[in-house]
């Protein structure tokens, strides 16, 4: 048979002429999409971008090393991935060769591929973008949804800088040698804009900037006219924002800030942190250590099923159906959120990859918690970049914009300085806004999605001045 | 055959590639030029691929992997107002001859309402003709080792660091080795780059039972395994410090009397004053640093540099991703602004001079004005006489991130540590985490003392939240007065 561009077909049949292979995944991801880039209205780069790939991994067992752990099956699992591309059908053998070889000089425990099970409909492409010319359609629709909110802010003296649209769509097909064959198509939409605002002054170096990103999968869900209104709104209050002062008090953390303070509680509920014996959270022990518990109680869940989710899927990279599951529940670990491998490990109940983070709202308006009495009330609205410390919890994160309420009911934009402190202590005490939110986890350890409170008030961080 | 001394296979992407085969596997690419350029009055080719091996070694888990190959070309053409590219993941010339009827196809619907949507017209030019091929100089290749001597070699590293304390529960060994081939055309150019690279970083995690702490140390940069050198001492120096800061305190937010480590130094300098002179950022009025040039903005002690021929290091090149020849730029001189780093469009735009820093992410996402590695330059005095001038300060240690705000200049960098001192000696006093924070100016203002030392560090820099390139930063240790939280 002469086969020209590879297909998954193709390579299920050279895996299936493997016998020294345990076992192996299979995925094919193909992707096109259209970017464009603007400064101001003018557009400097329109582009088209394709890509075809796949992903074998394999797993190889052999006996452990003299002097090794016997592993839970008695001997060592390897595992290995090799990307290949369509013009790879040559080279096909040759790869696989390769993969088995480093496959079996790696030695892990041993654990099991999941067996096929009912995947859950979960709806993640918008069909306007899956469409024929659906993503250079969609790119301009952005573009101009955000001209036109900039149209309407140019009277306050805000205007756009620079936005970048992308719009993808990828069809992924996943097979395992256990019998899995799955697909999915899912649309992702991403956008940044940076928004100038200038006061009364023709000083251009007077100007402040708002930077914003917002992912989604439909054009609608990006709500652009807000994103456009609120960042049009922090950089007219960033420039007119004072220094920050040093203090000890309550502070408020809202809107996109917020998320990023939630990772270190993702990670310690892993159970693949407890396997690297870095988890500090134990079953059914409270995720505040020494810290008594006086906030409101604390409840993050995890969320893989949620329709046009960012964090959803159907299924997760060993093929484990997506579902929810509860992590934290009343300030207590509950449950880890498990790959298959790491279920396996630990003896705990598989819960596949996670999906959005769910975290449960508190009872509060968030008014009420910035609201001030015996003295002033820090709100943090945007930090420089969340410099949350997953392993230890420990903050340390410039302001970028903040207001001072104070008990006067002023309302003071402050910005510069660092909010200090820890997770682990402050969530102890933390009070949780009534208005929720859908926002990005944007920061150095990757993207995800927070479906929580609109804001949190800590007693226990520290404010210190620029 | 024994599995244990059987060599990895040579990638038909990148591994056995030589400017020869590049050559001829893309002779194609000036024809296609050639005929976009009929249409449009610029057009370039720019092929790349990536390849190499990584492992992630730990308790109780080992993994080995090829490096997220990637092999793929993009097409750039310009109508003389707007830019449009087609990029495709692969590089057979049928493949691209498609791309290249896909991006005139394209520019025919782009180009209506171009110029209602662009007022000014951009000229896009080539280059003086160039006909090169470079090669990253390996002194150790990666290849001189069996895959399985390299599982040995950097297992036992990690088993060093593993048994170094008690209190150590987890080590954590990542090797990665890669070669990145780049064949860039135009109509005044042929060019072919291999850049080889290997990285290795060691992070040793410790427990009292209550409090856990860790620590790292990252070793590579463009070349081969003998950039991956690690003593005993500094293998040592990763566990010692880690169980230190068991019992390292938070600091008291204030200002302070500090000196930073070349790490910090570098990620200074890179937030300060690398992403604020990015070109494109003048373009788009999101810096500052547009209204400075040929003014003061730090201490005459202060020369900044941005430099992709530095041999070794990770942000190291021959020739950006838009043909421009590798050389270095002066960013600031003895405390006066002197220009910024640029791409293509930016530099054309501004009618400004092209430097070398057009960079991309991959073939997948476009060119932006980008670092590569970013410094400041030694100064006189040695770093016993640095540290021993600090009465009572902190030796600021172990950078670890940073962020840019090139509009306020404000500035956020995250280091590890730092270390009390009093009267020029340290009192054994940690404190952790530290966050560097305030006005980018005044930390270049008062810098004080510079010293003789140099070293870079290999990093990695994105533009926003994405666009994640190789990079270098780092210098020498720097006296300074900076607010810190």
């Amino acid at each position: 048979m002469v086969t020209r561009t590879l297909t998954a077909d193709f390579i299920v049949q050279a895996l299936s002429r493997r016998p020294e292979i345990a076992g192996w995944t299979l995925t094919r991801r193909r992707r096109h999409g259209t970017q464009l880039y603007v400064i101001g209205r003018d557009v400097e780069n329109t582009r088209e971008v394709t890509t075809e790939d796949f992903t074998v991994t394999v797993f190889h067992d052999h006996p452990w090393p003299d002097g090794h752990d016997t592993g839970i099956a008695g001997h060592a699992r390897g595992v290995s991935s090799v990307k290949l591309v369509p013009g790879d059908t040559a080279s096909l053998d040759a790869r696989l060769d390769e993969v088995i070889m480093m496959a079996s000089l790696v030695h892990n425990p041993s654990y099991e591929l999941p067996p096929p099970e009912t995947l859950p409909a979960v709806v993640l492409a918008d069909p306007q973008i899956t469409a024929a010319d659906g993503t250079r359609r969609a790119v301009w629709e952005m573009a101009e949804a955000v001209w036109e909110a900039c149209d309407r802010e140019a009277s306050t003296g805000v205007r756009l800088s620079a936005g970048e649209f992308f719009v993808t769509v990828t069809d992924r097909e996943f097979r395992t040698s256990r019998g899995i064959h799955a697909s999915s198509e899912t649309t992702h939409l991403a956008v940044e804009i940076a928004l100038l605002a200038r006061g009364d002054s023709d000083d251009p170096t007077l100007e402040a900037e708002t930077f914003r990103p917002v992912e989604a999968r439909r054009v609608s869900d990006l709500r652009l006219a807000s994103q456009v209104a609120e960042a049009s709104r922090f950089a007219r209050d960033t420039l007119r924002a004072r220094p920050t002062e040093t203090r000890d008090g309550p502070v408020v953390v809202s809107g996109t800030a917020l998320p990023p303070f939630f990772d270190p509680f993702m990670f310690h509920s892993s159970a693949q942190a407890a396997y690297m014996k870095l988890s500090r959270f134990t079953p059914d022990g409270t995720v505040f250590g020494d810290h008594a518990t006086v906030g409101d109680p604390l409840h993050v869940s995890s969320h893989a099923l949620r329709p046009y989710g960012l964090s959803s899927h159907s299924f997760d990279g060993d093929g484990v159906p997506g579902r929810d599951t509860d992590l934290i529940v009343g300030g207590i670990l509950f449950a880890r959120h498990a790959p298959s491998r790491y279920a396996q490990y630990l003896g705990v109940p598989v819960t596949g990859e996670p999906g959005a983070v769910v975290v449960r709202a508190g009872a509060t308006p968030l008014a009420e918690l910035v609201r001030a009495s015996g003295g002033p009330v820090v709100e943090i609205v945007a930090f420089s970049s969340p410099n949350v410390d997953d392993i230890t919890g420990d903050v340390g994160c410039e302001i970028r914009l903040g207001y001072e309420h104070l008990p006067s009911g002023e309302v003071r934009p402050i910005k510069g300085g660092a909010l200090a402190g820890n997770v682990f202590e402050a969530f102890a005490s933390a009070r949780f806004s009534q208005e929720t939110q859908e926002a990005l986890i944007t920061g150095f350890g990757g993207g995800g999605v927070f479906v929580g409170p609109r804001g949190a008030r800590f007693e226990g961080m520290r404010v210190a001045a620029g | 055959m024994s599995l244990s001394t059987q060599r990895h296979t040579p990638d038909p992407r990148a591994g056995s590639a030589s400017p020869s085969t590049l050559r001829t596997q893309f002779a194609f690419l000036p024809e296609v030029i050639a005929e976009l350029e009929r249409s449009v009055p610029y057009a370039s080719a720019l092929a790349t691929s990536s390849s190499g091996v990584r492992l992630a070694l730990r308790d109780s888990e080992q993994g080995v992997s090829r490096r997220d190959p990637s092999a793929g070309v993009v097409l750039t053409a310009s109508d003389g107002y707007e830019i449009e590219e087609v990029a495709v993941g692969a590089t057979d010339e049928a493949s691209v001859r498609d791309a290249s009827r896909r991006l005139l196809e394209g520019l025919r619907r782009t180009r209506v309402g171009a110029h209602e949507r662009n007022r000014n017209a951009i000229n896009l030019e080539p280059g003086d003709q160039l006909s090169a091929d470079y090669v990253t100089p390996v002194e150790i290749s990666p290849d001189s080792l069996s895959l399985a001597e390299k599982l040995a070699r950097f297992e036992d590293l990690r088993q060093r660091a593993r048994r170094g304390d008690s209190r150590v529960v987890q080590a954590m060994a990542r090797y990665g080795d890669a070669v990145e081939t780049k064949v860039f055309v135009n109509r005044t150019r042929f060019i072919t780059e291999i850049v080889h690279r290997a990285t290795l970083n060691l992070t040793v995690f410790v427990s009292d039972g209550n409090v856990r702490r860790y620590n790292w140390l990252s070793r590579g940069g463009t070349g081969g395994l003998e950039s991956l050198e690690v003593d005993e001492a500094s293998l040592a120096n990763v566990t010692e410090i880690a169980v230190a800061l068991l019992g390292a305190k938070p600091i008291e937010p204030g200002v302070y009397d500090a000196v930073v480590d070349p790490s910090v130094a570098g990620i200074l300098a890179h937030e300060a004053f690398g992403h604020g002179v990015e070109t494109d950022m003048f373009l788009k009025g999101r810096a500052r640093g547009v209204h400075y040039i040929g003014k003061r903005v730090g201490s005459d002690l202060v020369t900044i540099v941005d430099d992709p021929t530095v041999p070794g290091a990770n942000g190291t090149y021959f020739i950006d991703d838009e043909g421009q020849s590798a050389s270095p730029t002066c960013i600031i001189r003895d405390g006066v602004l002197m220009g910024g780093l640029s791409d293509l469009y930016s530099a054309t735009r501004l009618g400004i001079a092209r430097t070398a820093n057009g960079r991309r992410e991959s073939f997948e996402r476009k060119a932006y004005a980008r670092m590569s590695n970013t410094f400041f330059t030694p100064g006189r005095h040695s770093v016993e006489e640095v540290l021993g001038s600090l009465d009572h300060g902190l030796y600021i240690c172990q950078g670890a991130n940073g962020m840019e705000d090139p509009k306020g200049w404000g500035i956020q960098v995250g280091a590890h540590f730092a270390r009390e001192y009093r009267h020029g000696k340290p009192t054994g006093v940690l404190f952790a985490p530290v966050s560097i924070t305030g006005y980018v100016p005044d930390v270049l203002g008062n810098v004080t003392m510079v010293a003789n030392d140099f070293h870079l560090h290999p990093g990695g820099c994105g533009k926003g939240w994405k666009e994640y390139i190789t990079v270098g930063d780092g210098g020498p240790h720097v006296r300074t007065r900076l607010q810190l939280a």
